[in-house]
């Protein structure tokens, strides 16, 4: 089974009827909606890194000379995928009264003894790409490191040329950041 | 009578990209309020007390919207800078009591939370949460 590119797109954008809606989300997956959906999102990118993988709004994981990074649809760089992209964003932290009230006016304000709320821009285009909510001091959540390789092998049962070893890789950027203090004469 | 009233916050993407058109649907049923419109979604709108309900003003939202993502990128800071000062407050543990207990308490029931933690923070070895 398989959808025209037009339906696909309009089902991305929000604007399918529902009836039509309905109808797809009714009848067994469509084995090519993957390959439709990047064909889709890599027209509308203005760089032409193919896309791995779309990772929400406006980030995807992309194939950069050999490397897997995170861009935006901007064209701001994060970096291997490996590394939680939000260590290479803008952060703006809501850890007072005031400046949770923009947000929470009134008796949604939760306590900001107990509670802060994190934003997290892309520098290339301001756009809000996460929000966290933790205690203070919790370490930046890391949402998803997908396993690219095995979707690609197992699931759409091509696997990429070169595969990469999946492991974690956001606590070397912090563990270089400690060195820096270190140097700096902490 | 017994009302119990929770603050939930969930939502998908940036308030600034959703259509003018659904905000304008959503004050004309009364679920949106103006400010909320104007202050988070950065819509501007009117109501025109001759054909009761709400405009937009398309030219203004853009410029709102445009004002919106300038400021973000004013007011955000780089992780690294803001990572180096909270590290400092982490070290002193500068938090609200509950919050001291929570990390030891967590660090007791679990090796790898507690590891976690120390390896976002980059703590030295030997220093217990």
């Amino acid at each position: 089974m398989s959808y025209s590119k037009d339906d696909l797109r309009d089902l991305f954008d929000g604007n399918l009827p529902w009836e039509k809606v309905k109808e797809i989300m009714s009848k067994p997956k469509d084995g090519d909606r993957f390959d439709r959906y990047v064909e889709i999102l890599q027209e509308r990118v203005p760089w032409p890194e193919r896309i791995l993988l779309p990772m929400g709004e406006h980030l995807y994981v992309v194939e950069k000379s050999g490397d897997r990074i995170v861009k935006c649809d901007c064209g701001h760089e994060f970096g291997d995928w490996r590394q939680n992209w939000k260590l290479s964003a803008l952060i703006f932290v809501r850890d007072d009264t005031e400046k949770l009230e923009e947000i929470y006016p009134g008796f949604r304000c939760p306590d900001p003894n107990l509670c802060e709320v994190r934003e997290f821009y892309c520098p290339g285009c301001g756009s809000l790409l996460k929000v966290e909510s933790v205690p203070a001091g919790y370490p930046i959540i890391f949402d998803a490191l997908p396993d690219i390789d095995a979707f690609y092998r197992e699931w759409l049962g091509r696997p990429l040329p070169e595969e990469k070893e999946l492991k974690d890789m956001t606590y070397e950027v912090t563990r270089e950041w400690g060195r820096d203090l270190q140097q700096a004469g902490e | 009578m017994l009302s119990s009233n929770s603050a939930a916050a969930g939502g998908l993407g940036d308030p600034i990209e959703r259509g003018p058109a659904r905000l304008k649907a959503d004050l004309d049923e009364g679920l949106a309020t103006e400010w909320m419109t104007r202050n988070v979604y950065c819509v501007e709108v009117s109501f025109d007390e001759r054909a009761k309900e709400w405009k937009v003003d398309e030219a203004a939202t853009e410029n709102l919207r445009q004002a919106k993502r300038k400021e973000r990128l004013a007011r955000g800071m780089p992780v690294k800078d803001w990572w180096q000062k909270s590290r400092q407050r982490f070290m002193k543990r500068e938090f609200d009591g509950q919050i001291v207990e929570m990390y030891q308490s967590s660090a007791r029931l679990s090796q790898a939370f507690a590891q976690e933690v120390k390896d976002f923070w980059a703590l030295p070895d030997d220093f217990t949460l």
